[in-house]
C-alpha cells in the first residue's frame, strides 16, 4: 500500500470538517495543511507507485542493496518531504545548506 | 456514549469525586470548580478545587479514563497505576505533581488518580519560542540528565506488572507494528535492517518513563516543574529514555540541538552521569536514536491506519503525513555522507 492517507480521503475530510463547521485559528490551518499535502501529490503525482514501494521493501528484506540503494532512498524521501511536509524545518536546514 | 451517561455529567463526576477523596481518607466537604481541561481520545483531565471539612482548598487536576472506555496503552493495566509510580519517582527525586487520592475500583468516576495542580507551559514549540522561559531553556537539557538518572535508580516496583522488554523484544514489537500499518516504507525497511544489525544488546534494564520528551515536561521559568504522564512507563534499557528525548521531530524551529531543540547531547549526559546515571556509550545511544526516530515515525502509520479504519480527524490525517519526517531524519543519520544529499 502506498503512503496514507491518500489525497481523496484529505479532501474528505477536511470537506466534512468544512461542513460541519471549522473553527478559526488552528483547525483551519490544519486543514489547509491537509488540502497543502494532497494538493501537491496530485499536481506531482505519488513520489513512488504502491508497486515499486513494495518491490523495495521486499528487496532490502532479502538483504540486496542494488547499485545505489542509499541514493535511491535519499531521492525517494526528498520527493515525499515535498509533498508531506516542505516546511519541516530539518528538511528547510538541510536545503539551506545545513 | 450519551449525554445522559452519568460520566459526562458533571454534577454526578464531582460527586463521584467527592466520595473518592474521603474513601481515600481526605477530609473532604466539597467539589467546587469542576471543568473538563481536555484531553486524548481515551483519557481526560478535569481541573477541581476540593473543599476542606474546617475551611482549607486543594487546588487539584483529575486524571482519567471514564468507565467504558477501552483503555489505550500499551504500558500500564490502568489509570490509577500512574499514581503509584508517580509516587515512587517522585520519592527517588524526579518533579512530578503530588498525588492527592486514587479513584477506587469501581468509582462511577472511572480508572484514575487526582494529583496537584501545577501551573507551567507544557506545549512544546511554547517552551522554546516564549522569551521568558530562556533561562529555563539553558539548563534544561542537563537537568533532563538528572530526571533520567534519578529515575533510572529507582528499585522496579512489585505489584504493577510492568512489561520489561529488551532491546531485540523491542525491536521485534516495533516491526509489528511496522508491518500491522500495512503501509510499505522502504526507508522503514532499510532502518530495521540497520538496528538488527546495529542496535546493541542491552546490558540492564531499569525504570523508563517511556514517554519522555517536549510535551510531557512541565515548564516554569526557573526550569523544569513537573513530569508528566506516566502510561508508558516500562523497564528496559536506559538509553531508550535517553534517546527518545532526541528524536527530531521534537525540536520543531531548532533542529541544531539535539536534546529537544534546546540543548546538546553532551549537557544531557553530563547532566545524567553527574547525578549518578551510568556512562553512556555514544554508539548506542545513536542507535537508540535510530530506533525512536522510527518508532515516532510507525507510531504516525499508526494514526494513518485509525484514520483510514475512522472515526476521522483532520489533525490525524496530517500527523500520519509526517511519518515522511521520520524517513528524512533517519537518512541524515544513517547516511549523512551520502553524495545523494548533494543534490538539492
Amino acid at each position: 500500500m502506498a503512503d496514507s492517507p491518500p489525497p481523496a480521503m484529505l479532501i474528505a475530510e477536511v470537506r466534512r470538517a468544512l461542513d460541519e463547521g471549522l473553527a478559526p485559528g488552528f483547525p483551519q490551518k490544519v486543514a489547509a495543511n491537509a488540502l497543502g499535502i494532497a494538493q501537491r501529490e496530485l499536481e506531482n503525482g505519488p513520489p513512488v507507485s504502491a508497486e515499486e514501494a513494495a518491490r523495495m521493501c521486499a528487496a532490502i528484506r532479502a538483504g540486496e542493496d542494488g547499485a545505489d540503494l542509499v541514493g535511491e532512498l535519499i531521492a525517494l524521501t526528498i520527493a515525499k518531504l515535498e509533498i508531506d511536509q516542505p516546511a519541516y524545518p530539518s528538511f528547510r536546514a538541510w536545503k539551506d545548506g545545513g | 456514549m450519551s449525554e445522559a451517561s452519568p460520566v459526562e455529567n458533571v454534577d454526578a463526576l464531582a460527586v463521584a469525586i467527592l466520595d473518592a477523596a474521603r474513601t481515600a481518607g481526605v477530609p473532604a466537604d466539597a467539589v467546587d470548580g469542576l471543568k473538563r481541561l481536555g484531553g486524548g481520545a481515551s483519557k481526560d483531565m478535569w481541573s477541581f478545587d476540593l473543599m476542606l471539612d474546617g475551611g482549607g482548598r486543594m487546588e487539584l487536576v483529575l486524571r482519567r479514563q471514564p468507565p467504558g472506555r477501552r483503555f489505550s496503552s500499551q504500558g500500564l493495566g490502568s489509570v490509577a497505576r500512574e499514581a503509584a509510580l508517580a509516587r515512587l519517582a517522585g520519592e527517588a527525586g524526579v518533579p512530578v505533581p503530588a498525588i492527592a487520592f486514587e479513584l477506587p475500583a469501581g468509582s462511577p468516576a472511572g480508572d484514575g488518580y487526582a494529583m496537584e495542580r501545577l501551573a507551567g507551559e507544557t506545549v512544546g514549540v511554547r517552551v522554546l519560542k516564549l522569551p521568558e522561559l530562556a533561562d529555563a531553556r539553558a539548563g534544561m537539557a542537563h537537568r533532563c540528565g538528572e530526571i533520567l538518572a534519578r529515575l533510572h535508580a529507582a528499585t522496579v516496583p512489585d505489584g504493577l506488572n510492568l512489561r520489561s522488554q529488551g532491546a531485540r523484544e523491542e525491536l521485534a514489537a516495533l516491526e509489528v507494528r511496522y508491518r500491522d500499518s500495512g503501509q510499505d516504507r522502504p526507508v522503514f525497511e532499510y532502518a530495521l535492517r540497520w538496528l538488527a544489525d546495529n542496535l546493541p544488546d542491552e546490558h540492564r534494564r531499569v525504570l523508563l518513563h517511556g514517554d519522555f520528551r517536549n510535551g510531557n515536561l512541565m515548564v516554569g521559568p526557573e526550569g523544569i516543574r513537573a513530569l508528566l504522564d506516566w502510561e508508558l512507563a516500562h523497564v528496559g534499557p536506559p538509553a531508550y529514555d535517553l534517546a527518545w528525548l532526541c528524536v527530531p521531530s521534537w525540536r520543531f524551529q531548532r533542529p541544531e540541538l539535539p536534546v529537544g531543540g534546546f540543548g546538546t547531547r553532551e549537557d544531557l549526559i553530563t547532566g545524567y552521569v553527574g547525578a549518578g546515571g551510568a556512562p553512556v556509550d555514544r554508539a548506542e545511544l545513536h542507535a537508540w536514536e535510530v530506533f525512536q526516530t522510527m518508532n515516532w515515525g510507525v507510531m504516525c502509520l499508526g494514526v494513518a491506519k485509525a484514520f483510514v479504519e475512522g472515526p476521522r480527524t483532520v489533525e490525524a490525517a496530517v500527523i500520519a503525513r509526517r511519518a515522511s519526517e521520520t524517513e528524512f531524519d533517519l537518512l541524515r543519520m544513517l547516511a549523512p555522507d551520502h553524495g545523494g544529499w548533494n543534490g538539492r
